[in-house]
């Protein structure tokens, strides 16, 4: 473990020293994501001007869900976005071998190939979001809250990392598997609203196939006093224990399929 | 038309390139069907919440319309040559392209042409379908010359789609981070362009600022002419300033590439 980290610390160095060289480079990804994720909260600004409320959902409430929503989705994809690159890349080109010559975990390897500060867009948005309508909505958080709020992103992120994992690791039987995770990612859209407004089927999908409804509304829910404390913290750390559990196993059994693509 | 036969070879080297990625194709548009049941249920919930039964001049099965429209149009629409453009631009294979006597500009429309053929068959035919059953289920009718209108409208809409995505693509040349500036520009012609929400929805000033953009004119005018909401001589202006996009457009795009050309330096070969 102790190698681990000052493998990934040399490696942070390396890439910090790049990011200086392409300043421009970085402050355009940073706008870029922090814009697409306003165009978001622009669209739910128009919608309550002309309504009250959205089914018993305050425009803040709205507002506090979709930010809690994007902290871990940044946080996810600040470090592990190399596995997009894999899921096109990797296997395809026969590039997986080298990882597999190295006596280091090969999914570590691959998962330091990059370090993403576009995400960091999301993370400011999400936070933004979260201090501003938490102010309007007189939310005042104690110790139990504080905690609560670092288990839950800290469970959220593993839970998009393991859906991600899982679905790039079905490039390992069918070489790109890039639509897979783009997939997945499109149902994120349907945590960052309450899940009352969907019917039965899509509810049991995000809570219990690809649990995206534990990445942002059970957790914001259960802050705004409107979920419980079981479904918002304990099911959201549980339910990233298995999601990680089950998606690195499929990525062990991708390895063991995994079969040179090079020459 | 001789001139133009020669430009038709890349129009087909796209559509047999796409062809040999059909999975992951249809994966990526499973994904988008997935944003749009999200947006379904969406508007579903804000219509039940809203205690007026019609939102901006627009009912629920409109909306619904819109929405499914709206997303159609966009993939018809989109060009898809920034891709390209950035590649040979970056590993210089772009110098092969200028030495021999073939028009990038042109060459580039009908490779964005390939895209809009493969996007026809696979999304438009079921997509424009739904939307008609959907029209003829709600009204009991279908307006012919409605969708005349819309088809001539979406027909400009790729014109000043492709004009814009290749102008912008051409900045390649000068700024390294393109995937950054995509960003930024899709955020702004997600909700300029109606494909987010329709543009009524946004207040009085906003809608005045975005009749100074092109990005109107290519998803939200030819859905309201499909959905009739406009008449009479408003019909022929949305008609007039989408010609005239296209024409500011091409002028625009060929200015920054006769610039660019008079300073290119390739490195390499």
């Amino acid at each position: 473990m102790k190698r681990y980290i000052k493998l990934y610390k040399r490696f942070l160095q390396q890439y910090i020293k790049s990011l200086m060289e392409y300043r421009v480079d970085f402050v355009l990804g940073l706008i870029g994501f922090i814009l697409v994720q306003m165009a978001g909260v622009v669209f739910i600004q128009l919608i309550f001007n002309s309504i009250p409320s959205l089914q018993g959902w305050s425009f803040y409430e709205i507002l506090f869900i979709y930010g809690i929503a994007q902290i871990p989705r940044g946080i996810d994809h600040v470090f592990t976005d190399y596995l997009w690159i894999f899921s096109w890349k990797t296997i395809a080109k026969g590039e997986f071998d080298r990882y597999l010559l190295r006596p280091i975990n090969p999914l570590f390897q691959v998962i330091s190939e990059s370090f993403q500060p576009d995400g960091f867009g999301e993370i400011i948005i999400g936070t933004v979001l979260v201090i501003y309508s938490s102010f309007h909505l007189g939310i005042s958080f104690g110790i139990i809250q504080i905690l609560s709020f670092i288990v839950i992103m800290i469970s959220a992120t593993i839970i998009y990392t393991s859906i991600k994992l899982a679905t790039t690791s079905i490039a390992f039987w069918v070489k790109f598997s890039q639509s897979y995770i783009f997939m997945a990612y499109s149902i994120s859209g349907f945590a960052k609203y309450p899940i009352g407004i969907f019917p039965k089927g899509v509810k049991i999908v995000l809570i219990g196939i690809i649990p995206f409804a534990f990445t942002g509304y059970y957790p914001g829910a259960y802050l705004l006093g409107r979920e419980s404390f079981f479904m918002g913290v304990v099911m959201t750390a549980i339910i990233s224990i298995i999601a990680f559990i089950v998606a690195y196993n499929i990525w062990l059994k991708g390895i063991k399929v995994y079969e040179s693509a090079g020459n | 038309m001789k001139r133009i036969k020669p430009y038709f070879t890349f129009t087909s080297n796209v559509l047999k390139t796409i062809l040999s990625y059909k999975a992951n194709v249809i994966g990526f548009y499973l994904g988008d069907m997935m944003i749009l049941l999200v947006t379904y249920y969406l508007w579903k919930a804000i219509f039940t919440s809203s205690p007026e039964a019609i939102l901006k001049g627009f009912d629920f099965n409109e909306m619904i319309i819109y929405v499914i429209l709206s997303f159609v149009t966009s993939v018809m629409v989109n060009a898809e040559v920034s891709g390209t453009i950035n590649r040979e631009v970056k590993d210089g294979s772009i110098a092969m392209n200028l030495i021999r006597p073939i028009n990038y500009e042109k060459r580039m429309f009908f490779e964005g042409l390939g895209n809009v053929i493969y996007n026809l068959v696979l999304i438009f035919i079921v997509g424009f379908g739904a939307v008609l059953f959907l029209s003829v289920k709600y009204t009991g009718s279908i307006n012919v010359l409605n969708i005349v209108l819309y088809m001539f409208s979406t027909a400009l809409g790729f014109v000043i789609n492709f004009y814009y995505s290749y102008a912008l693509s051409l900045l390649t040349f000068k700024i390294t981070n393109m995937w950054g500036l995509y960003q930024i520009m899709n955020a702004i012609t997600q909700l300029l362009s109606g494909a987010l929400i329709p543009i009524v929805f946004f207040p009085n000033w906003a809608q005045t600022l975005f009749n100074f953009f092109p990005f109107k004119s290519i998803i939200y005018t030819p859905c309201m002419l499909y959905l009739g909401k406009l008449s009479g001589l408003d019909i022929i202006y949305a008609l007039g300033i989408q010609v005239l996009w296209v024409v500011i457009l091409i002028a625009l795009s060929r200015f920054i590439w006769k610039d660019l050309i008079k300073n290119l330096t390739i490195l390499g070969g």
